[in-house]
């Protein structure tokens, strides 16, 4: 094994260490705004692995959109219901916790499952990798060649979310305006 | 003249040695530590000559060792806490964090084009990749987080207020500053800030045909480091210090760290997308010397800037990133796809 | 192409050791005072403000902004893989973006009309 393959095992460790502890932190912390910031590192770690796959464009988006963005709105969603430390989260009807491990009890059967009978051979490393895979000019082509309806999709995706969300602001806005700014 | 020089910056002749490298990045991060100190005294100097005042002139000669003392006085203050903290390691995260990706977002800029030295090649940037813009982005939106845990970690109303309001502000003009930049990317064709400098020199630099995209980015990368105008913040009459109103000592230094390299980063970005980098059309060997320059003369742009402008209000700020400034990129942005496919 | 991200690695690891450095270097050399001030933990400025408004709420404001900003960080990391390909894509690939920024631009006249934009 060469230096360069064992420097990436210490990184995959590290981020996959890294990956399952803020994980379990972001279930396990009563703060909201702890778990948010669980949450922060754990797409954070998500996106090394990205970048670990050779799809450098997609950890960068990872780390823009959903570290970036995404998470902002959280903190602030956490602001506007107000940072209490005193009301801690004292667990939900007792329906979604039942749902919840169902959930992942299935999750967990299914990866099991596909790793052992299915992907067993397919999931050996393999070297053949296209040059310019991952870099966003092909990301371009993909996207206006073979994925243009889920492209052009997304615009309208956006716009729905867009109409969503000021629709929700908008009704808060009437029922209680004020509010610290 | 283009074919040494495209040899220069695509065909590297040699890989660069890892050591190479992790020198280069110990010489980047000194050098942004000096420029930092400097960067506050000529600040002083500079402001104060704009006000008909002398600015700091007792240390040393010219006040030249003033940062050093500044540096001596952060690192002696007594490190005392708020009692009221929140969880002291967040505390102390925040600024560290904070100013460890003021760092980071500078290692993707290209200073000079490379050279090879005794039989190794030395490239004229620590991070070559091939997203190189993306990457500034995608660090500087994590360092929000730095302000936003800061404010909320000190359990202060002004510190919280100014958090969340220096939160609102950097996203807004994230949007905007991105957006300013699709142009560029436009007639470059690349995200690689490398390629981006190799594409002026081609052509043209790009403030010419990006004079608007130029202006946005230079409205918007003032408003995204948080400097006056766009200090709100820090708009002592209201909030005192802002966010880091609970720190003290070297952790508020850090906070200070980061602000003044994201300042750099940003004027580093647009001598990069704008002014051709670290190229000027003669003399490519001294392709470092060209950069700093530019990047001085932008710098004190902003200096400048925060000496004759008085500062907005919240809602102006916000009207002006969301009203004006995004509108204005993405009509320049369509309009820049129109002339590349047509031309 | 990992080759690529090393100096990253490498500069990132210094980056975070020199500011914990200053860190540490801030808590090893400061000065102590021998007996701790009574008032000196107590949040700063002139002694009025009593912590942090942890009751109330933040406006509603925030919240959209930062959707707002979601929805165009989407919209620029779609926009940017399409522009460097964009020259050899010609008219086609032109009109895909102008579909794409025109439906941004609906909703962002929607949001403008509905007030989100808005801080009074």
């Amino acid at each position: 094994m060469s230096a360069g393959n064992i420097l990436v095992w210490i990184v995959w460790f590290t981020a996959a260490a890294g990956c399952i502890g803020s994980a379990l932190a972001v279930v396990a912390l009563r703060n909201a705004l702890f778990s948010a910031l669980a949450l922060i590192g754990n797409l954070v770690s998500l996106a090394v692995f990205y970048l670990l796959l050779s799809a450098e464009f997609v950890a960068a988006a990872q780390v823009l959109i959903y570290a970036g963005a995404v998470m902002v709105m959280f903190l602030f969603v956490i602001a506007y219901v107000g940072w209490d430390l005193d009301i801690a989260w004292t667990g939900g009807p007792s329906w979604q916790t039942l749902g919840g491990i169902v959930a992942a009890a299935a999750l967990l059967a299914e990866l099991v499952v596909v790793i052992v009978l299915g992907a067993a051979n397919d999931l050996k490393h393999s070297n053949k990798i296209a040059v310019d895979f991952g870099d966003p000019a092909s990301i371009g082509r993909v996207f206006l060649s073979n994925h243009l309806l889920a492209f052009e999709v997304i615009s309208i995706v956006l716009l729905v979310a867009a109409i969503g969300g000021v629709i929700l602001g908008a009704q808060r806005r009437r029922e209680r305006s004020g509010g610290i700014r | 003249m283009t074919l040494p020089l495209a040899h220069m910056l695509i065909v590297a002749p040699k890989r660069e040695v890892w050591w190479i490298g992790a020198i280069e990045a110990l010489v980047i991060l000194n050098a942004l530590l000096l420029t930092f100190a400097f960067m506050t005294l000529i600040e002083r100097k500079v402001l104060g000559r704009l006000q008909l005042r002398y600015g700091p002139n007792r240390a040393g000669p010219f006040g030249i060792i003033q940062p050093f003392a500044d540096l001596i006085k952060l690192v002696r203050k007594a490190p005392f806490q708020p009692d009221r903290l929140i969880h002291p390691a967040l505390y102390l995260g925040a600024p560290v964090l904070s100013a460890t990706m003021a760092f980071l977002a500078f290692s993707v800029i290209p200073w000079g084009g490379g050279w090879e030295l005794y039989g190794y090649q030395i490239d004229g940037q620590v991070v070559n990749v091939p997203i190189s813009l993306v990457v500034v982005f995608a660090i500087g939106s994590i360092s929000t987080y730095g302000v936003l845990i800061g404010g909320w970690v000190s359990e202060s109303k002004f510190a919280l207020l100014g958090a969340m309001r220096t939160g609102a502000q950097l996203v807004s003009y994230e949007v905007a500053l991105a957006l300013s930049v699709l142009g560029v990317v436009l007639m470059a064709r690349s995200l690689s800030l490398t390629e981006i400098v190799a594409a002026q020199h081609r052509t043209i630099w790009y403030v010419v045909p990006q004079i608007v995209g130029f202006g946005c980015f230079a409205i918007a990368g003032v408003a995204e480091v948080g400097r006056a105008p766009f200090d709100l913040p820090e708009a002592e009459q209201e909030l005192v210090a802002g966010y880091h109103t609970e720190f003290s000592g070297m952790r508020w230094g850090l906070f200070q760290i980061a602000e003044y390299v994201h300042m750099i980063t940003v004027s580093a970005l647009m001598v990069t997308l704008f002014f051709g980098g670290w190229l000027f059309p003669v003399l490519h060997r001294f392709g470092p010397i060209w950069f700093v320059l530019k990047l001085a003369i932008v710098l004190f742009c902003f200096i400048w800037a925060r000496a004759s402008l008085p500062r907005l209000r919240y809602d102006q700020l916000m009207n002006l990133g969301w009203k004006v400034l995004l509108p204005i990129a993405t009509v320049n942005a369509v309009a820049t796809a129109f002339f590349v496919v047509l031309r | 192409m990992l080759r690529n991200w090393l100096p990253f690695l490498i500069y990132g690891l210094f980056a975070s050791g020199i500011t914990g450095l200053m860190l540490f270097i801030s808590f090893a050399l400061s000065t102590r005072a021998r007996t701790k001030p009574a008032q000196q933990g107590l949040p700063f400025e002139s002694g009025v403000s009593t912590g942090a408004p942890t009751r109330q709420r933040f406006t509603i404001g925030f919240y959209l902004t930062a959707m707002l900003f979601i929805l165009f960080d989407i919209e620029i990391v779609f926009l940017y893989p399409l522009a460097i390909v964009l020259d050899k894509l010609a008219w086609f690939g032109f009109s895909e973006l102008v579909v794409f920024v025109g439906l941004l631009a609906v909703a962002y006249v929607y949001v403008w009309r509905k007030g989100a934009l808005e801080w009074e």
